[in-house]
Order: C-alpha cells, then sequence, then structure tokens
C-alpha cells in the first residue's frame, strides 16, 4: 500500500543495519557513557545519524532496546533478581544458617563489595531490617544496620565515609598513603586509626561507640574542641561539642552478629530497638515500659521475638494490623464480651 | 475432491492427534505430576501454531521435545526472576513500594533483560548495567569493580554488541 505523498515528518522506511553502522553506533554510546558530549561532538553524532539511513537504524536500534533497560531497578537487585536460581538460593542461605521465609522481616546477610543503594542512590545503603557488610577498595570493612546509607568519598586528602542515615559499624584499617579515615555525621567528625567503631545517628547526635582502637570526636560547629575516645567508651557527638565518655553499652555490637542483647533493658527501649528491623509501628504501653527485659534474641525473625515476649513478661502482643502492634499488659481473666 | 492446503492449523492439529498423548505422558514423567504436564503440552502445540516450516519437520517427537523443554526453561526462568524480584520487594519501605501496574512493568522488563544479557560473562552484565542503568561513567565502574578503564569499556562493548546487534555478530 502506498502513500500518494508524503507529509512532512514521516519517519523513512528503515534500512537495513550494516555491521559498519552498528560499530559507529556503539562507538558513539561508549562515548556518550564516558561523559557529557561537547556541543561540537553532539553536532557530529547527529550529522552521522543523517549521513546514512544505516546509521540512523543502528541508533533507533539502541534506543528500542534501551527501553527495557530504563525500566528495571538499580544494577545491584537486577542482578540479584537475574542471578536468582532456587538451588543457588538455597545452597547460599544454607551456608549462612539462615532460612528466609517471605512475609516475616528477615535479617540478610549480604557481601557485596560497593553495589550501589536501592531506590536512595548511596554508594551502600541497608534496607528495614537489612543488615549490609563491604568490604571498602583499601580493607576498610564497613558493616550497615538496618535502614542506613552511607557514601565513601576518597580524594588526595582523605577517606571519607558519610553516614546519610542509621549506624554503621567500621573497622578501620591504615592507608598506604597515609590518609586519614573520617566517618562523617550531620554533628561532625570521627576520625578513626585501626579501631573498631560504631556510629549511630540519632534525631539530634550521634553517637560514638568505640570497641577496639581510639578515635577523636570533631564537633562541626567547634572543630578545634576535639575529643578523644577510648576503647570501651561511649560518647554523644553533638554539633556543637561531644560529651564526656561513657562506658560503652554492653554488646553494642551485637546486631552485626544478628542478635538483639538486652541485659536488664526497658520493655520501651527494647521495642524501640527491635521496632528498627520492622516496617510498621510497634508500641508499647506506657503503663509496662519500664519493665525490664533480658536475653539475647535472633533479628533474623523479629515476629518470633515477638511471640516470645508473653513467656517472659505478663504482656500480650495485639496485633490490629500486619503494621500496627502494641504490646500491652497481659489481661488476667478471659475477656468476656 | 479438491486437496486442501495444509494450514498451520491443520498440520498442527494432525500433530496433536498422532503425538498428544506420548508428549504428556514424556512430560508427566519429567514433571512429577499431570497438572503442569498436560499445561506445558497444551501451551507447546499453541507454540506450534505460529512456528515457521511446520510442514519441514522429519522428526515430530525430537521437535516437540524441543519445544517443551524450551517453554520450560522459560518458565522456570521467569519463575526465578519474580520471586527474587518481589522477595528484594518485601524489604523496601512502605512509602516507596510500587504499585501492582509498576511491579508488572518492571518484572517484564527484568525478564526482558534477562535474555538480553543471558550467556554474558558477570562483569560484562555488571558493568553494561552500571553504565545503562545507574548512569555511571566508565571511571566511577573502573573503580567500584577495580578494573581498567580500558576493560570497562571491553566489557561493555562485549555486552552492547549481544544487546542491540545479536544478529550481527559473527
Amino acid at each position: 500500500m502506498q502513500a500518494t505523498h508524503q507529509t512532512a515528518g514521516t519517519a523513512p522506511r528503515p534500512r537495513q543495519i550494516t555491521a559498519a553502522a552498528a560499530q559507529q553506533a556503539l562507538d558513539w554510546l561508549m562515548a556518550m557513557q564516558s561523559g557529557e558530549l561537547s556541543r561540537s561532538q553532539h553536532d557530529a553524532w547527529q550529522r552521522w545519524r543523517q549521513a546514512d539511513g544505516a546509521n540512523e537504524a543502528a541508533w533507533q536500534q539502541i534506543e528500542r532496546v534501551n527501553q527495557s533497560f530504563g525500566m528495571v531497578p538499580p544494577t545491584a537487585v537486577t542482578l540479584q533478581a537475574l542471578d536468582a536460581s532456587a538451588q543457588a538460593r538455597r545452597r547460599n542461605l544454607k551456608l549462612l544458617g539462615l532460612c528466609a521465609t517471605g512475609g516475616m522481616a528477615a535479617l540478610i546477610w549480604q557481601q557485596t563489595g560497593g553495589q550501589g543503594g536501592w531506590l536512595t542512590g548511596h554508594d551502600y545503603t541497608s534496607l528495614i531490617g537489612q543488615v549490609q557488610a563491604a568490604t571498602l577498595p583499601d580493607g576498610v570493612r564497613i558493616t550497615l544496620n538496618t535502614d542506613s546509607a552511607l557514601d565513601a568519598r576518597y580524594d588526595a586528602r582523605q577517606r571519607l565515609l558519610i553516614l546519610q542515615r542509621g549506624e554503621v559499624l567500621v573497622q578501620a584499617v591504615p592507608d598506604a598513603q597515609g590518609r586519614p579515615l573520617r566517618i562523617q555525621t550531620a554533628q561532625g567528625w570521627v576520625q578513626a586509626q585501626d579501631t573498631r567503631v560504631i556510629v549511630r545517628e540519632l534525631p539530634q547526635a550521634c553517637q560514638v561507640s568505640v570497641l577496639q582502637g581510639s578515635v577523636v570526636l570533631q564537633p562541626q560547629g567547634n572543630p578545634d574542641s576535639e575529643r578523644l575516645l577510648r576503647a570501651g567508651e561511649q560518647s554523644l557527638l553533638f554539633h556543637s561539642h561531644a560529651q564526656a565518655p561513657q562506658p560503652i553499652t554492653p554488646h553494642a555490637g551485637a546486631w552485626a552478629d544478628g542478635m538483639l542483647v538486652a541485659v536488664d533493658m526497658p520493655l520501651a527501649d527494647f521495642l524501640a530497638e527491635l521496632s528498627r528491623y520492622r516496617r510498621g509501628v510497634l508500641r508499647c504501653d506506657p503503663a509496662i515500659g519500664q519493665w525490664r527485659i533480658s536475653g539475647s534474641y535472633p533479628l533474623v525473625d523479629t515476629d518470633r521475638i515477638l511471640a516470645a515476649l508473653p513467656s517472659a513478661l505478663p504482656v500480650q502482643v495485639v496485633a490490629r494490623t500486619r503494621y500496627w502492634i502494641s504490646v500491652q499488659p497481659a489481661t488476667g481473666e478471659p475477656a468476656n464480651r | 475432491m479438491p486437496i486442501e492446503p495444509a494450514t498451520p492449523a491443520h498440520l498442527v492439529e494432525a500433530m496433536y492427534v498422532s503425538h498428544h498423548r506420548w508428549l504428556l505422558a514424556r512430560l508427566r514423567n519429567k514433571l512429577g505430576n499431570h497438572h503442569d504436564a498436560a499445561d506445558l503440552m497444551q501451551t507447546t502445540f499453541l507454540h506450534l501454531l505460529t512456528a515457521p516450516e511446520l510442514d519441514r519437520i522429519q522428526e515430530p517427537r525430537a521437535y516437540l521435545t524441543t519445544v517443551a523443554q524450551r517453554l520450560l526453561a522459560n518458565h522456570l526462568r521467569r519463575n526465578a526472576i519474580e520471586r527474587a524480584y518481589l522477595e528484594a520487594l518485601a524489604l523496601v519501605p512502605q512509602a516507596s513500594y510500587p504499585s501492582a501496574e509498576s511491579q508488572a512493568i518492571t518484572l517484564e522488563a527484568l525478564i526482558q533483560v534477562d535474555r538480553l544479557l543471558a550467556g554474558l560473562p558477570l562483569q560484562a552484565k555488571q558493568a553494561f548495567l552500571m553504565a545503562q542503568v545507574d548512569g555511571l561513567k566508565h571511571a566511577e565502574i573502573a573503580e567500584r569493580l577495580s578494573i581498567s578503564i580500558a576493560t570497562v569499556k571491553r566489557r561493555i562493548l562485549q555486552a552492547a554488541q549481544q544487546c542491540y546487534f545479536a544478529d550481527l555478530q559473527p
């Protein structure tokens, strides 16, 4: 069927793509991936497209295929989905001694070594309920706790880890070039040397707990007023100052081993900690917030921790919806309704 | 009596009559249950309706087996991808959870990308996705993967050649 006349803007009939046109199209694609094209490069690209129908066909083929790539999640997630064969996943989970069941807030261990973050564009992220470990190129090891995000910015002057959100355990190593390792938070910097340190962002301050070695705290508002923090100590770093050191909370880093450890902990605090690993709201009735709880709880299954609470304390766990759970005093009598 | 032209529907029907019981038994053996076997058998014959050169098939049973195996492999692969994607989604904060429609679109795209990248070495997939999906520059990819920029370009080219111009490859 032939058109009796051509209207302006009608696309030319697609030509066969030649090997040469394909190769040139790929060269142009690579040039664009390396960085922005200059004005003259951009014009040259346009001229190349118009020079030959085969060139234009090759470029349109690229754009057509790219539509699929435009709709997949970030690389880290896409690769995970594509490498998923049930066998491989079961094998990996068995090695890790975990059993991930769908529908529960699973604590998933992943060794990533530098993959991009889901939905946030940060270098390293963890989802709610996820603990994510990674080793940076210089050997520094970071472990992100639930719902955290961190960016790594290394340059000639320093090695900077920017804690954007959440909590991170950093195992520092010395640098071949002698650059200091600094963890940056909203309140200032934690300078670490051969150290094992936990930094956690809280609403108005960040909590720094030193497991090994020592760190120097530098408040952003007052960089000269540094404070040294040693192993076994913790401090709150505010924008204007760093608090005097306190003894470190016992088992501060247990989450990195998948455990929530409570030593005579107020129930309200315990549930607040637990809720960090879950989606939704976990309420504690104020009347029982000061009751004490102790024990080591595996974070891989927070539903089971909640289910076990009534055997540790006279409480009941009421789930109004899947995402609204309330811990209340247990009623002595069966309800008469 | 005029000879009827052998339309695809006729040819498939002829194959169905001759071989469907055989295929069903074979698939039941392989899949272990009747329901899945019947499902796959029907899908296989449906697929044949659009297959080229049905009248040239020399070995119908071998052909049927090959088609069934390929369909089964695609089906399992699709399920594996969907499962992995849903598991990753299960941990997404509620505010960012994609709609059902958005999930369906993403899943189809994942399956398409899986086909495009099939068979490539991991590093080629990584480098290509980081450039095309994450928009990272070659230098950034080189740093994250701890390889040279020249290697990054080689890997990306390898993947790009297959994704865009597979039929032109030697």
